[in-house]
């Protein structure tokens, strides 16, 4: 009776921790698409805060913490979350190390772009050498790293393998259906020119068909000069181009006086989701899209 | 009747002239619009079908290679005093050259090593940090630190210089540590407590001091051993040189206890206790006690307030004879955004002599105003305005002026982080 009375108590205790996979991800956007495919199977949380420059995280003991109890770690890669590999080391977690089951780099399958050839040294600014890191921006990439959160859950956790395929699939179809709805938004902005302060929004206007014309950095990382400024005002009013675009936690000061010298518009974009009042990864693309598209409407 | 068959004629072939004449402008545009609906039409379909096409290829394999991550450091500056007699006043110097390569050499374990190149040693190469750090002891919850490496003893003497928030050290590591803080040979075994709600860090070191070790307190010089046969001036003497205090051969035992209570997002407190003790070269029973702690407030986006200090205890005992020196330093730093910090720092210390006759009542002092502009994560420029009250001599002050740059990948224990 006693031994019963054990193995039901420890059944109910373990059971919370059992039933649920724990993915720790460097970032809200992919810990979103892991709750999206994982649903109740998955506790997950961010290191960063939506509020986060995400290339300025300070690794913390309490990141360190999480990571630790982590089955699931979930990174977008390419240097951009190089600063998660400390932690890494902290955690004293086999596990979730690079090259282990629990490891995921969602930057794999993703084509890259703006990927350097040659030589790469500090004189081109904060150039990640393998490209331009922030492909999550095109929904079609969300749809990658989506896959490859997907086949991370399978290994950690392959008893609910038929559960996170719906997951992976419901996720897939809503990308697929909100895709068109966002191509129809920005249609008729097609080849618009538009400015941003770093070049976050690559992929995303690659997608929609909008021309990047310049940046406020001069280059990645940078910190605008007033040379470049002025440069980039000619080149704006050259081209008609009536839209800064500036993530969300960035400084208001460099557009704003570029945008009086213009007369364009400031758009503040939500560069995770939790910023900008967006709840998940469909919230945050659709303020970028209809932000965007407003403001090429002259709206 | 006639006349009304006439009418409804006459209705029929108005009505009919009516509508048989559409407007030829209108036609125009509909014909327009249905020519633009056609060609935006083909465009769409085309632009999908390179979508298409684009999605279909696979995204190109990154290049492999297996070259360590690999960089530089250089971190120098200048002094400028407001006393006459110090030899390294108003000059610009290199203080250090630090080359580091890492990489992961096992499944799951990393090697570091880290080469100075450092201005006392007339820039010839020396060996700070080559250690290997296994981050799992199968599956508990140890790790091992192997090799030499700076003690994770305190807060800032596992930071390297070109790290730290300042241009100097603190004073009570200068006096109670050593110029080059505490350096040796040896393991660290790691624990993680599990626990969900605080990280708890348990550390035991064992080390091995020899001629390389660095572990020290001031030189006391006589007044004729002084370079220039000038006068020794004490805030000045402790700046520049170490009197190595450990034994050749002697085990150093050291534990450290590092706490941080998870409280949410934006907030994070840190608290340390570290102990270790050794036999000094002298043939006294050296320990070295520290407790430190550290608060960062997270703002928004690279927005952070931080408050640190830390308090040493240097204990010898020999006999009925001993030595009991304190010291600690306070540091308060803001950074607004992601390129300027403020800060300011106070030190407070007693000096810890290896040879007794050198002792003297009273404390060193400094006040330290820092101003910090980063280029990047590696690279930036540092102004530190320092009012230095040495035990036995007169106020000075000092501007100090530090430029570090650096490229290629580099990174430091989570310890290090600030």
């Amino acid at each position: 009776m006693m031994k019963r009375l054990w193995m039901l108590w420890l059944a109910l205790v373990a059971l919370p921790s059992a039933a649920q996979v724990r993915v720790v991800t460097t970032y809200t956007d992919l810990a979103d698409i892991v709750k999206q495919i994982g649903g109740n199977r998955v506790q997950v949380s961010a290191l960063a805060r939506p509020q986060d420059d995400f290339h300025l995280v300070t690794p913390r003991p309490s990141m360190a913490l999480e990571l630790s109890r982590a089955k699931l770690f979930v990174r977008v890669g390419m240097d951009l979350d190089l600063w998660a590999d400390d932690l890494l080391t902290a955690a004293r977690n086999a596990a979730i190390l690079r090259g282990a089951s629990g490891y995921v780099d969602c930057s794999l399958g993703v084509k890259k772009l703006e990927v350097p050839t040659g030589r790469v040294d500090p004189s081109m600014g904060d150039v990640h050498i393998y490209g331009n890191p922030h492909y999550l921006f095109d929904p079609a990439n969300a749809k990658i790293a989506a896959r490859n959160i997907l086949e991370g859950l399978k290994r950690v956790d392959p008893a609910n393998t038929q559960e996170y395929q719906r997951g992976y699939d419901a996720f897939v179809a809503r990308i697929d259906e909100q895709l068109k709805r966002w191509q129809q938004a920005l249609s008729p902005h097609t080849g618009m020119p538009v400015v941003e302060y770093h070049k976050t929004l690559t992929y995303f206007l690659q997608r929609f068909g909008l021309q990047q014309l310049a940046t406020l950095e001069p280059k990645p990382g940078i910190p605008p000069t007033p040379s470049h400024l002025r440069e980039v005002v000619a080149r704006m009013k050259n081209a008609g181009c009536k839209v800064i675009l500036i993530e969300h936690f960035r400084p208001r000061r460099f557009p704003d006086a570029i945008a009086r010298e213009t007369g364009a518009k400031v758009v503040v974009l939500p560069a995770a989701v939790g910023a900008e009042g967006t709840t998940d990864y469909f919230s945050m693309i659709d303020a970028i899209v209809n932000r965007i598209a407003a403001a090429l409407a002259g709206r | 009747m006639r006349v009304f068959a006439i009418v409804l004629a006459l209705l029929f072939v108005v009505a009919g002239m009516t509508f048989a004449s559409p407007d030829p402008a209108l036609q125009e545009q509909i014909d327009a619009l249905k020519a633009q609906i056609q060609q935006l039409t083909e465009r769409l379909q085309e632009l999908e079908q390179r979508l298409q096409e684009q999605e279909k290829q696979p995204a190109p394999a990154v290049p492999a290679t297996n070259l360590p991550q690999i960089s530089v450091i250089a971190n120098g500056g200048a002094l400028f005093q407001d006393r006459k007699r110090n030899d390294s006043r108003n000059r610009f110097e290199n203080d250090e050259l630090e080359v580091a390569f890492q990489s992961w050499v096992y499944p799951s374990i990393r090697f570091d090593a880290i080469l100075a190149f450092g201005k006392e040693e007339d820039f010839a190469g020396s060996v700070e940090e080559a250690y290997a750090t296994v981050v799992q002891l199968g599956n508990t919850p140890f790790g091992v630190k192997l090799g030499r490496m700076r003690l994770p003893f305190g807060r800032v003497n596992p930071i390297h210089p070109h790290h730290l928030l300042h241009r100097d050290l603190p004073l009570p590591v200068l006096n109670l540590l050593g110029d080059h803080g505490a350096i040796s040979n040896g393991a660290v075994l790691n624990y993680l407590l599990p626990s969900q709600r605080l990280y708890a860090q348990l550390q035991f070191g064992l080390f091995t001091l020899n001629d390389h070790a660095a572990l020290g307190v001031p030189h006391a010089h006589n007044h004729s051993e002084h370079e220039n046969g000038e006068e020794a001036e004490n805030g000045e003497e402790h700046n520049r040189h170490a009197e190595t205090l450990g034994a050749d051969g002697q085990l150093l035992r050291m534990a450290r206890l590092a706490l941080a209570p998870v409280i949410d997002r934006d907030n994070e407190v840190e608290f340390g206790l570290s102990g270790l003790t050794t036999r000094a070269r002298n043939g006294d029973n050296l320990r070295l006690l520290g407790v430190d702690f550290q608060y960062r407030r997270f703002f928004g986006a690279a927005q952070r307030l931080l408050v640190t200090g830390e308090w040493f205890q240097h204990r010898r005992e020999s006999g009925g004879n001993g030595v009991n020196r304190q010291g600690y330093y306070l540091l308060a730093s803001y950074k607004p955004d992601r390129y300027w910090e403020y800060g300011v720092r106070y030190d407070w210390s007693q000096r810890a002599y290896l040879d007794a006759g050198h002792d003297m009542l009273g404390a060193d002092r400094a006040l330290s105003a820092i101003l910090t502009y980063r280029m990047n994560e590696q690279s930036f420029i540092r102004l530190q305005w320092r009012n230095l009250k040495p035990a036995e001599d007169s106020v000075r002050n000092e501007l100090l002026f530090q430029l570090v740059f650096g490229f290629g990948p580099h990174s430091h224990p989570l310890e290090g982080t600030q």
